[in-house]
């Protein structure tokens, strides 16, 4: 539900942002619902479904990748309608798949472990 | 164990906290990042001067008022108002850059009319904002203040001292061979428009992402001594705006340019003649207001 509410926000915001942007676009503000959707929404329902629920470290750093990711997509998006660059945004690229890599060690471990009471 | 049932509560406790500090310091990182692209403000020095610069500054001071004259025209094509300043110079360095505060970097910007008025420019329009990029060539009055491409299909307008009006990418030269070379002015925006007398853009052409009429600025040679400034207004009622096509077809048909090119457009577009702006720059959307920029092209009679 948080990611679904969290994609519906962003879907908002960008499309008020485009609408202000005199025809001017970017794919990373347009698609930026899609972030919390795709990286949310659905693996949180195929979870769901197969009955398991990941430990909540894993969780969280989830919800971090999927946060930072977001942030990347909306600055780098908002940059780009601007028509100007940062090379800080890379910071986002490499620090969203490293927080995903790491839930999904953390998650994939607690899989292994198995119950432990 | 005891311990272990007060464990799991401590390390839910502890990677709460963990998570907060990371969406804390993510959240400003952000802050720091739109600061920093559009707030703080960097200065950096020139890399190297031409020997253009130096001839240039040396007929600069030298030549004689006559010696370049300008002449306003406005028209309307495609419901758009369009501005077409005709310069006529013997000497193409009569055609000076500007930098706001008169210094290179980043975040450092003027209104068109400021910077010409610093400056004494009988005529200014906006340039090619390369503050609002980190890479791109740029060459002012023949001196190279950044030599990093772009990419290597960016196309940049080349003006030499000798008159040469040329559209290169960037991928096929470097910053310091076309300082080598005698440049006097290289702009890092585009696309090119003309090139040798034919239109290089199509109906479909655009800057960026950007896929709609709009206020444009460009620079062209009709032939040696001749250029021209065209700025159009746009995205107000009374003017649609020009897509890159239009303008082209515009320079090409209505004004001969054998070479065009073209300059940062949308809000940026200003045209200062004789004391005033003439065009209608348009800020925040059809709010009538200059927009501050890093640089301009002008010219002193």
């Amino acid at each position: 539900m948080r990611y679904t509410a969290t994609a519906m926000v962003c879907g908002g915001f960008s499309a008020i942002y485009e609408c202000l942007s005199h025809g001017v676009h970017s794919d990373f503000m347009v698609f930026l619902f899609a972030v919390p959707l795709v990286m949310g929404t659905v693996p949180a329902l195929v979870l769901a479904l197969m009955g398991r629920e990941p430990p909540a470290a894993a969780r969280r750093l989830w919800a971090c990748a999927v946060l930072t990711l977001s942030l990347g997509f909306c600055v780098e998006g908002a940059l780009e309608i601007y028509g100007t660059t940062s090379e800080l945004v890379m910071v986002y690229w490499v620090l969203a798949p490293a927080l995903a890599m790491a839930a999904v060690v953390v998650g994939l471990g607690a899989v292994e472990r198995g119950p432990q009471r | 164990m005891p311990g272990r049932h007060v464990r799991g509560p401590r390390r839910g406790t502890r990677g709460a906290w963990l998570t907060l500090a990371y969406v804390v310091a993510i959240l400003c990182f952000t802050a720091y990042v739109v600061l920093d692209t559009f707030v703080i403000r960097r200065t950096y020095s020139a890399i190297a001067v031409g020997s253009a610069a130096q001839a240039g500054s040396a007929i600069t001071t030298s030549t004689d008022d006559s010696a370049a004259s300008v002449s306003l025209s406005t028209t309307r094509y495609e419901n758009t108002s369009v501005y077409v300043v005709d310069l006529y110079a013997d000497d193409v360095t009569s055609i000076m850059a500007a930098l706001a505060e008169g210094t290179y970097g980043r975040n450092i910007t003027e209104t068109t009319s400021e910077m010409a008025e610093e400056n004494s420019a009988t005529v200014a329009v906006n340039g090619d904002f390369y503050g609002a990029r980190s890479s791109g060539y740029v060459i002012r009055n023949g001196i190279l203040y950044r030599d990093t491409a772009a990419s290597d299909d960016q196309e940049d307008l080349v003006i030499y001292s000798d008159g040469g009006f040329d559209i290169v990418t960037e991928g096929s030269t470097t910053a310091e061979d076309l300082l080598d070379a005698g440049a006097w002015q290289v702009f890092s925006f585009g696309p090119g428009l003309i090139d040798d007398g034919a239109i290089t853009v199509t109906t479909d052409s655009e800057v960026d992402q950007a896929m709609t009429s709009n206020p444009r600025t460009a620079i062209g040679k009709v032939s040696d001594g001749h250029y021209v400034l065209v700025v159009s207004d746009g995205r107000t009622s009374a003017s649609e705006g020009l897509t890159l096509y239009q303008l082209a077809t515009f320079m090409s048909e209505q004004l001969g340019c054998e070479t065009a090119y073209n300059l940062d457009g949308g809000g940026s577009s200003t045209l200062y003649y004789d004391g005033e702006v003439v065009n209608n720059p348009t800020t925040n959307g059809d709010r009538i207001s200059e927009r501050s920029v890093s640089d301009i092209v002008y010219l002193t009679t």
